[in-house]
């Protein structure tokens, strides 16, 4: 599925732009969770918004983040995002509300 | 890394690594808080150097395909967003310092998780390194010191597989030693 699609349906705004597509979904705060279970090529969905999760994504070949439940990511977070092409998103829904949202769309 | 003690067996393996010869692992523990400080004697890093180490995009590992270092950064993130207080100082030619505060109260605390294991695993797979660990409780002390463990199986090493069993032993009953004095 392509980011550009997500955007638009969920309304999502955008911290760091990006294009390309993504193939699974994820959600958890816990990072080193997410660095030992996440597939490659993930949407993530957080709630965390420091630094490291540019760092997780990067590591994890993670396509996009999701800042869920109105939080903003910290000014190093965008920083680090657009030197390494992370693409992030936040917005005002919570994780549940974005997964089930990505899931009727077809994500697992 | 889910829990304290996988933190400090990670920055005592940064200390080993940095060619230290005695680690010094400490932990002060009262009714609300827990407070660490992992001591080393090592080559100690110059200011650039420190200051690279919490950006998340650094590593001092070689082998590594994809180069992060996430240990003390993450560690830096959850001590910070509960409550707990985290502080890195070194010198060249002198060492390292590694402090760091758990809010007990705190729901996100990180758990202290196997210390035990952490404390073997550094005691007796490494070589040429000595750990000093000191545990402050409720004015109690426990000590436990690879130098002198050494000295009492005389030569052989700790990671002699003859050896390593009473160590963990050795380990365990100097922990609990603590519990069961409170539970008095």
């Amino acid at each position: 599925m392509k980011l550009s699609q997500i955007k638009e349906k969920l309304n999502l705004i955008v911290v760091t732009d990006g294009e390309g597509d993504f193939e699974n979904g994820y959600v958890c705060d816990l990072l080193s969770v997410v660095m030992g279970k996440v597939q490659p090529k993930s949407i993530w969905l957080t709630v965390q918004t420091h630094k490291n999760i540019v760092a997780v994504a990067k590591m994890a070949d993670i396509c996009a983040i999701i800042i869920c439940d109105g939080f903003s990511p910290d000014e190093d977070t965008v920083e680090a995002a657009k030197k390494e092409s992370i693409t992030i998103f936040k917005t005002e829904k919570n994780s549940f509300e974005v997964a089930g949202l990505l899931y009727n769309m077809g994500v697992r | 890394m889910r829990d304290v003690s996988l933190h400090i067996l990670d920055i005592a393996e940064n200390s080993i690594r940095a060619k230290a010869k005695l680690v010094r692992i400490n932990i002060y523990e009262d009714k609300d808080e827990m407070r660490f400080e992992i001591i080393d004697d090592g080559i100690g890093m110059d200011e650039e150097l420190l200051k690279m180490v919490l950006d998340p995009f650094f590593t001092t590992k070689d082998e590594r395909k994809k180069k992060f270092g996430l240990g003390l950064p993450l560690l830096k993130q959850n001590v910070e967003q509960s409550d707990g207080k985290f502080r890195i100082e070194s010198k060249k030619g002198e060492g390292t310092k590694v402090f760091f505060s758990i809010n007990k109260n705190h729901i996100d605390a990180l758990p202290l998780g196997n210390l035990e294991e952490t404390l073997w695993i550094l005691m007796t797979v490494y070589e040429g390194v000595d750990i000093l660990f000191t545990y402050k409780k409720n004015g109690q002390i426990v000590k436990i010191d690879s130098r002198e463990l050494k000295e009492v199986f005389e030569g052989v090493s700790l990671s002699d597989p003859q050896v390593t069993g009473y160590v963990k032993q050795f380990i365990n009953e100097n922990l609990n030693s603590i519990k069961i004095q409170e539970a008095l």
